[in-house]
């Protein structure tokens, strides 16, 4: 027999220590998650994709064209026709049975979802239905395809919408640059500013003074006019829509909110801390019925319902529901020019 | 060279003190004693006790060395160190194969942790896809929302909030990742329970608050949810692979028998014995014990492979389908949401049409079926078809003008969307339960057959030691 045995024993206990460590450290130590895959996981976003809206090249309104004006539109039809005698665009909307017109959700007064109703109601879209019934006989039949402001153009272009009803300000590069085509100017509105109560603002000046974060939608005149004062210290935001705007009003990333006056009518009627203070407005906005400049008899069928509604007290009976308690009583209907060629 | 390094070495020298360690008694020569008395550090080295080191620890420090020396000097002593080599090598093959099967022991069970948490992570991603659809088709009707729905919205945010803790303790290194998403899921609710404020008081700011959840919940949340689903199913692969990685049993034994070999050579030359039954008998247990563990290792290798081929990715086609599953219904609600342009979430729903229709499509082709007596991969395919056909209606009823009757189609309880994904959901939960477990179940037998060869290893390298080393002892007698 050796004499092994006896100095073994520390060598075993090592041993078995040594084999229970390494298959200690053998155990699961991964690197921690990342935040994001690595880039050749499949992307499975789904987040609302953008149209990319065809930006003008050259613009004609770079300097406006000398008699040009904006308000100007084709002369109405002598009467409406009746239905059988509908010819293009307008024949097309009637084989199809309903109007496409885009409009907005979110904007109150002029153009939002009840949520109490699920339907969508506003000035706006009372001349909608004014125009279905028109041309198809019931107020109803209409799809009402919501859009962005930035949409506006591009959804008329591309035929996506048959009109668009959406606060939309007549102006010469909508006419002439992308091009689209207006009816008569059926509301006469103005750029003012939207404050947090309290402020002693009451204009973009007084916010460039005071370099405030000041939010408008991505291609609307508001963001153009507001792009103006970047020079004297404000700092634009934008968003989707007004409402977006409001959003960051009240998570206190912007301080304030600029645009038409129905528009801030209806965010402040959302938040008891946004208010309209008493301003001059400095744009004037017209508003006017987008449509593709193609369907300039379309235009002209419009131009002549409107020109109805403005006598007839329709016009009137829709301001006083939704416009006059926010912004008092209904001025006369806006003038319409007619001439253009 | 002074007696001391030598005798201070940790290395081979001290090594062969320790399995050739100097003899019990005390006494010895104490005239040689030349080393310092310098106070030494107490030696760590195995066979030298610090008990000698008390009084005459120096000239027992000697003492050692000498010994060692002596022991290592001459025909016998070269036979010591051989035999020592040879019992290492043999030990090292021991110790080396049995921690390799142990680890691999241990990979197939962290396989199976890693695939729960993947199943973890994806109803997690369920849910929240799931509250989002909830949550917008409330949206989607005026006035205030079903009940129903609503419980199943928080039903939905509860179980994914539960689930999110039961992960981040499961799997420490999705810590950071799943603290993320837990306040991207916050957020979220936050902004909903804010967007059903402003709605109930009839303000149009309340669905700009939802469709910033919603879009919010996609850009934070969702990625965090795609890299945890990607990290743990790489992990889970990887330790299928790592399961079946042999090679460090196979150098350790490959050496030892070369080692045993080459000692047997040696001392045959020496003796002109041809054969020494100790090292014979070592090397026969070393290369016996090797092909065992090798044997061992391409079995859980097999098995392996079977479990990745068929339990873990019929879980991940299942897991995948869902969660494609999920999306589609949730932009199927934001198309109609988004009035009017249903357009480009119409193409996202598709995409992920698609790709439920090809994971179960590959399910129904490839994988032997785990997923319950009740269901099995065609049926699962019939009940998508069945939602397919309903969402199809809806988007006819939309795109042709009709939004209310879309969304009244929509919301229904009778073979709309709801209903039929609501069947396709349950029966596709059951299948992923189902393979989970047969998962679970079938990783069982490979990781015990590993523990026991682990043993089984270490004891053939002890015993091949002791072999070895008995075999020269028998040599080393003769020349006394």
């Amino acid at each position: 027999m050796s004499r092994m045995p006896p100095t073994r024993l520390p060598l075993w206990a090592a041993g078995t220590t040594l084999l229970l460590s390494l298959a200690a450290c053998g155990a699961g130590g991964y690197a921690q998650t990342p935040l994001s895959p690595t880039p050749t996981a499949a992307a499975t976003t789904s987040a609302a994709p953008t149209t990319a809206a065809p930006t003008p090249a050259a613009s004609k309104c770079n300097p406006v064209p000398a008699g040009f004006n904006p308000l100007q539109t084709y002369d109405p039809l002598p009467s409406l026709p009746a239905s059988g005698a509908l010819t293009g665009r307008l024949a097309e909307i009637r084989a199809r049975g309903y109007l496409i017109a885009g409009v907005s959700a979110d904007t109150l007064l002029m153009g939002a979802r009840n949520p109490l109703t699920g339907q969508i109601e506003g000035f706006d879209i009372d001349l909608v239905h004014e125009i279905a019934k028109a041309i198809l006989g019931d107020a109803a039949k209409v799809q009402l395809v919501v859009i962005t402001a930035g949409q506006r153009q591009s959804f008329l272009v591309n035929r996506t919408v048959d009109i668009v009803v959406r606060n939309m300000t007549m102006n010469c590069a909508r006419w002439l640059d992308w091009p689209i085509a207006f009816s008569a100017e059926y509301y006469h509105s103005g750029q003012k500013v939207l404050v947090r109560k309290g402020s002693t603002a009451t204009s973009l000046d007084d916010l460039a003074a005071a370099k405030a974060k000041v939010c408008a939608p991505t291609g609307t005149t508001s963001l153009a006019k507001l792009q103006e004062f970047v020079a004297k210290g404000v700092v634009p935001v934008t968003a989707d829509t007004h409402t977006g705007c409001l959003l960051h009003f009240q998570q206190a990333k912007v301080d304030a909110i600029t645009g038409d006056d129905t528009v801030l009518a209806g965010l402040a009627t959302q938040d008891p801390y946004a208010v309209v203070p008493a301003q001059t407005a400095i744009t004037a906005e017209p508003y006017g019925v987008g449509f593709n400049s193609e369907d300039k008899v379309f235009v002209q069928y419009v131009n002549r319902l409107l020109e109805t509604m403005k006598a007839d007290g329709r016009w009137k009976a829709s301001y006083d529901r939704w416009l006059a308690p926010s912004l008092g009583d209904a001025p006369t209907p806006p003038a319409a020019v007619y001439g253009r060629q | 060279m002074s007696q001391n390094p030598q005798a201070r070495s940790r290395g081979p020298a001290a090594a062969a003190a320790a399995v050739a360690p100097p003899p019990p008694s005390a006494s010895g020569p104490g005239a040689e004693t030349v080393a310092p008395a310098v106070a030494m550090p107490a030696p760590a080295a195995g066979g030298v006790r610090p008990a000698y080191a008390n009084s005459a620890g120096a000239p027992a420090k000697a003492r050692v060395g000498t010994w060692v020396r002596g022991k290592a000097s001459g025909t016998p002593g070269r036979m010591r160190l051989f035999g020592a080599l040879a019992a290492i090598a043999a030990i090292v093959f021991g110790l080396a194969g049995a921690w390799n099967l142990w680890s691999s022991a241990q990979a197939l069970g962290r396989a199976g942790a890693t695939t729960d948490q993947v199943v973890r992570v994806q109803s997690i991603y369920a849910d929240v896809l799931r509250a989002d659809a909830d949550a917008s088709n409330a949206f989607l009707v005026g006035g205030l929302e079903d009940p129903a729905q609503r419980a199943d919205y928080e039903a939905a945010i509860k179980r994914a909030a539960t689930t999110i803790t039961a992960a981040a303790s499961a799997q420490p290194a999705d810590g950071v990742a799943l603290a993320a998403l837990n306040s991207a899921l916050q957020d979220y609710a936050a902004l909903v329970e804010r967007a059903r404020a402003e709605n109930r008081q009839g303000l149009p700011i309340g669905v700009t608050y939802m469709t910033s959840a919603s879009s919010g919940l996609r850009t934070t949340a969702v990625p965090i949810l795609e890299a945890l689903l990607q990290a743990n199913t790489e992990r889970s692969r990887g330790e299928l692979g790592a399961a079946s990685s042999s090679w460090p049993t196979l150098v350790a034994g490959v050496l030892a028998v070369l080692v045993l070999g080459l000692v047997s050579i040696w001392l045959a030359r020496r003796t002109h014995r041809y054969l020494n039954s100790g090292l014979a008998g070592a090397t026969v247990a070393v290369l016996v014990a090797l092909i065992f563990g090798l044997v061992v290792f391409n079995g859980i290798g097999s098995d392996a492979k079977r479990v990745a081929d068929n339990q873990l990715a019929g879980t991940l086609a299942l897991t995948s389908a869902r969660t494609a599953a999920f999306d589609a219904r949730a932009n199927e609600s934001l198309g109609l949401i988004r009035r009017g342009q249903a357009g480009p979430f119409e193409t996202l729903w598709k995409a992920r049409d698609a790709e439920v229709t090809a994971r179960l499509k590959a399910l129904v082709g490839r994988v032997s079926w785990y997923g319950g007596s009740g269901t099995n991969a065609s049926a699962l395919s019939t009940a998508w078809s069945a939602y397919e056909k309903a969402h199809a209606e809806v988007r006819t009823l939309d795109d042709g003008g009709s939004w209310d009757a879309a969304v009244a189609k929509a919301t229904t309880a009778t073979e709309s969307p709801r209903t039929t994904f609501d069947a396709f959901q349950a029966a596709s939960a059951t299948a992923v339960d189902g393979f989970q477990s047969a998962l679970t179940g079938d990783i069982e037998g490979p990781t015990t057959k590993a523990r026991i060869a682990a043993l089984v290893l270490l004891l053939a390298g002890l015993a091949a030691a002791v072999l070895s080393t008995r075999g020269i002892a028998q040599r080393v007698e003769e020349y006394r």
